[in-house]
């Protein structure tokens, strides 16, 4: 709403502030409101006071543009300058609120842990009970008018930020620096002041703030009611409460008052919201739902508002990569499980469409289990989505070629392509725990692809799944198809997972990190069950992971990945114990212990070598090779022009002018 | 290594509740529910009763006013029980509570458990077609606009949905009513201004109770529908093209509905709040407006009543809103209880 104004202002909360959907509105409309609290008596406080009983209940006129009330009294002059009034009543029931509130949660968290359960239920309970409940209960007591009424609405809301409280002084007082204090023998008294208090205070302000509205309409509930203020007192309440038995002759006389409660209401929600965006870094730079995506998106476009020049539309990529010829060597009888040539995916954004991942081209044989190695962002997993067809918007990939088994995807009408990826194609992602659906059985979660795609019968499912669990080492599989998702361990989930797309018989599995989130002894009964897999059903696996030891233990074919690209391909064996691209040999000298291999010109025991710099971000352009920022053996030609995946003397294919080229093998140290 | 280790659940069952042995974890999550049902409302009871006690000064002088005579207060004292000591009042008073005996109205002379008796019914209408309204409006509408704004989708439709859900939940239900009566009752002439008769009179109040409530719930099932979306699960599900409808209805609504009905769940209560006030807008002879009134005429046999009752069912909605929760959410304490496989 505020884009373009926001570019320029310095102060990164103020600044926050006015990006804030509403921020400036809302604070815009809260300054007219606080005006007028001040000057609306002044100016309408003696015409709102004036009865002229010749004009009772009056619509509209040019003296009463609201009407009147029964009294003959301008509703419009009544309105306004009942602003003040209305306004010291909420602030002054939120402020009771929250200081009471904050009182209770903050003594209960000082409490032993016995006591703080007891205290913590009792607050959980109290706020079940609806606010204008206990403030009925509490008028009763007090009595009816505006002290009664602030008082009731006040302590009614008090749970709330009794709880709100509680939890966050407990959270603080959890924290390293408490306990440090406490071992220092300070008291809890002293704690609270020194080290809770100041804490405490962004999130009390910003609770008691957001309430201000919240107990502007409970009074005016109370109003309502007849219960609240008193005539000849009067406050947006009791102006509404006028009209709205008044709705017959004069349907406006209780909008106005209304109209003021809603913008009030309105103009706080907004300002608090920016209020409490802006003093928490976190929310800065995205909204809580805009992903990392938007995120790059808008890092895309500051990044290219200061690249100098012409380089911003960057042609297509003729060089190297896409070269279509290259990589395909039509020799199998078999069809190849997957064929990808020359995918491209991108970002749409403003500068144009960004490359995530530009010209990877390869083959998944029949029966082959290929491993996919790059740092995170490189691109594998992308890749891997865009062979199951399953990239987020606004993602999108354009190539050649992807097939599967044969079949071409890209062209293939949605029914048609649902069947043979349903069939065809099964995937397990990295972190089994939140790969489940956590609200339904295991079997009907291992049933339901079968069921749908292979037209089997509930029971007919339920014993392949019986049979699947076991294949993955699953015990008591019977009952394990009626747990829920939590009743399993990580390990379990994630051998659950591949029995799970086993259910599909597919011609191909794509495992992405299936390890990464699981401890090293299960670790290996996972690549265990893969390795089975592979074995027995001839299934042909891609396989993700930055852990070169996980490809090194299950792998035929190994393709490595750089910014979106491939840069290396080659047999297992060979490129770990041979690699080839300078980017390949400096993972390799970053991994710890590779079981069974040791690279080339590095001893298992000389020190871990990290890769100085990082990976360009797909925003910037490099014209050259992406590698050639980090790399040691960078040559002009190298930042100039992108080397093509060609074909290496060593075996293999390799991107790098530096080891196809002229110089070779020796001059790499 | 073996594989048996890993082959016990995560978790192991019941974390929360502790097994016993013979008794189904179900019964002990309700048996736990039912006992903190009745400490509430016993504490609730300590509330009504010291309400006459805690009102500054003398309660009779305060009901019969300045000008009432000391004979007509000291009986009125003793008719309150004032005049006993503090224990026994307490005792007698619980005795007649449990006995569903408040005693007799200032202001109607009638029994207050015949009143309470005659509103009982049309409280529960209203607040339950106001429930049943605040489900299918806010479940449905912010499944709908959850799957629409996916993915950062129409970006426009989400400013603008966020925009009317955040004015449409922030009007008080007297306001809604306000507006609902004077277009639907007075222009359009569609449903009565006021009064419980005919059947189609429930419909105004309770919309002007849910409206506000259900586009909070909205509001909430659309974060929550993005959330899940944006799980693992979900795109698990859309691997194996189990279609549109299967993936929303069975891998995305649940779990949405756990979620929504664990952070939504005051909605419920706020819901039976929100109906005090309505009632009297449309002068739907509910609890609601029995207490008020009450109030009003300090007549405090009546607000005790009231109060309690309505109390009462604010614990039951609470009950069953988590007895909701661990239906649909098998992780919860009772969810837990109820997969025992």
């Amino acid at each position: 709403m505020a884009g373009p104004a926001a570019g320029r202002i310095r102060h990164p909360v103020l600044r926050a502030f006015v990006r804030a959907p509403g921020g400036l509105i809302g604070a815009g409309l809260l300054l007219g409101l606080l005006v007028l609290a001040v000057v609306g008596p002044m100016i309408w406080g003696h015409p709102a006071t004036v009865t002229d009983l010749n004009v009772p209940y009056q619509v509209h006129s040019p003296e009463h543009p609201l009407g009147t009330d029964s009294l003959g009294r301008d509703v419009l002059a009544r309105t306004l300058s009942a602003t003040r009034l209305t306004l010291v009543l909420g602030l002054s029931a939120a402020a009771i609120s929250a200081v009471v509130g904050f009182g209770i949660g903050t003594a209960v968290a000082a409490l032993g842990p016995r006591a703080r359960g007891i205290g913590r239920r009792a607050i959980e309970s109290s706020l079940s009970f609806p606010p204008i409940l206990l403030a009925l209960f509490l008028v009763a007591i007090i009595g009816a008018g505006a002290r009664g009424a602030v008082i009731a609405i006040g302590l009614g809301a008090a749970p709330g930020f009794a709880r709100l409280a509680e939890n966050f002084a407990t959270s603080v007082g959890s924290r390293e620096f408490i306990a440090s204090a406490k071992a220092t023998g300070v008291g809890r008294v002293r704690l609270m002041q020194r080290y809770l208090l100041p804490n405490m205070a962004e999130p009390l302000v910003l609770a008691g703030l957001a309430y201000v509205a919240g107990a502007i309409i409970d009074i005016s509930g109370l109003d309502f009611l007849g219960l609240g203020v008193q005539p000849p007192a009067y406050d947006w309440g009791t102006l509404l409460t006028a009209g709205v038995q008044s709705i017959y002759v004069t349907p406006f006389a209780g909008m106005a008052p209304a109209f003021m409660i809603m913008l009030t209401g309105t103009s706080l929600v907004f300002f608090g919201e920016a209020l409490s965006r802006a003093l928490n870094p976190r929310l800065w730079v995205t909204g809580p739902r805009r992903d990392r995506r938007a995120e790059r998106a808008r890092a895309g476009r500051a990044g290219k508002a200061g690249l100098a020049g012409p380089a911003a539309a960057r042609p297509a990529p003729a060089t190297g990569a896409a070269d279509p010829a290259g990589p395909v060597v039509a020799d199998a009888v078999v069809a190849d499980a997957v064929v990808v040539e020359n995918l491209r995916i991108t970002l749409p954004s403003g500068g144009g469409p960004r490359a995530l991942v530009d010209g990877v081209s390869f083959r998944l044989r029949a029966g082959e289990v290929l491993g996919i190695v790059g740092e995170s962002g490189s691109g594998k997993t992308l890749t891997s989505l865009a062979i199951g067809q399953l990239l987020p918007h606004p993602l999108r990939t354009t190539a050649t070629r992807i097939e599967l088994g044969g079949i071409e995807l890209t062209t293939l009408p949605p029914g048609r392509l649902a069947r043979v990826l349903g069939t065809g194609l099964a995937m397990i992602f990295q972190d089994p725990m939140s790969s489940m659906n956590p609200a339904s059985r295991a079997g009907s979660q291992l049933t339901d692809g079968a069921r749908r795609h292979r037209g089997l019968s509930r029971e007919e499912a339920r014993a392949e799944a019986v049979q699947r669990l076991g294949e993955v080492r699953i015990g008591d599989a019977r009952r394990a198809l009626r747990r829920y998702p939590h009743q399993f361990s990580g390990g379990m989930q994630q051998r659950i997972m591949i029995a799970m797309g086993l259910m599909a018989r597919p011609r191909v599995l794509i495992a992405d990190e299936p390890t990464t989130a699981l401890d090293v002894t299960v670790q290996a009964q996972v690549l265990e069950v893969l390795r089975d897999i592979n074995a027995s059903e001839g299934t042909a696996i891609i396989l993700i992971s930055h852990n070169l030891g996980v490809i090194n233990q299950l792998c035929d074919r190994v393709l490595v990945m750089y910014a979106g690209r491939v840069v290396e391909e080659g047999d297992r064996e060979r490129l770990l114990a041979d690699p080839q691209h300078p980017y390949t040999k400096a993972l390799l000298a970053s991994v710890p212990v590779l079981p069974g291999t040791v690279p080339s010109g590095t001893s298992p025991a000389a020190e871990l070598k990290t890769i100085p710099g990082r990976p360009p971000r797909p925003d910037e352009d490099v014209p050259g090779c992406s590698f050639a920022a980090r790399c040691p053996l960078a040559i002009s030609r190298c930042t100039a022009e992108r080397p093509a995946l060609t074909a290496a003397a060593a075996g293999g294919k390799v991107a790098c002018f530096v080891v196809t080229g002229a110089i070779t093998g020796e001059a790499v140290r | 290594m073996t594989l048996t280790q890993t082959d016990q659940p995560a978790s192991g069952q019941g974390v929360g509740v502790p097994r016993r042995r013979g008794v189904p974890p179900v019964l002990v999550f309700l048996g736990r529910r039912l006992a903190q049902l009745v400490v509430v409302v016993w504490i609730v009871e300590v509330a009504t009763f010291l309400m006459v006690r805690l009102i500054p000064g003398d309660p009779a002088r305060e009901v019969l006013g300045p000008r009432a005579s000391a004979a007509a207060i000291a009986g009125l004292r003793r008719q309150l029980g004032l005049d006993q000591p503090f224990l026994t009042q307490y005792l007698r008073y619980t005795g007649h509570v449990l006995g569903l005996d408040f005693g007799t109205s200032f202001y109607t002379r009638l029994p207050v458990s015949q009143l309470l008796a005659s509103r009982l019914g049309p409280e529960l209408e209203l607040i339950g077609t106001a429930i049943a309204m605040v489900l299918v409006f806010g479940i449905a509408g912010g499944l709908l606009l959850g799957i629409l704004t996916r993915e950062a989708r129409h970006p426009r439709l989400e400013s603008l949905a966020v925009l009317v859900l955040g004015i449409v939940g922030s009007v008080p239900g007297y306001v809604a009513a306000t507006g609902l009566a004077f277009v639907f009752a007075v222009t359009l002439k569609w449903f009565p201004v006021a009064g419980n008769t005919p059947a189609s009179a429930v419909v105004l109040p309770a919309l002007a109770i849910a409206l506000p409530l259900a586009a909070l719930l909205a509001r909430i099932v659309r974060v929550e529908t993005l959330n899940a979306l944006a799980q693992n699960y979900v795109r698990g599900a859309r691997s194996k093209r189990l279609g549109r409808p299967a993936i929303y209805l069975r891998y995305v609504l649940p779990n949405v509905l756990a979620a929504a009905l664990t952070l939504g769940g005051t909605i419920f209560t706020q819901l039976i709040g929100s109906a005090i006030i309505v009632e009297s807008v449309f002068a739907w002879n509910g609890l609601g407006l029995l207490l008020t009134q009450a109030v009003l005429h300090l007549d405090f046999p009546v607000v005790e009543g009231a109060a309690l009752l309505l109390a009462l069912i604010v614990v039951v909605v609470n009950t069953l809103v988590d007895v909701a929760v661990s239906l649909v959410d098998p992780r919860s304490a009772a969810g837990r209880g109820l997969a025992v496989a």
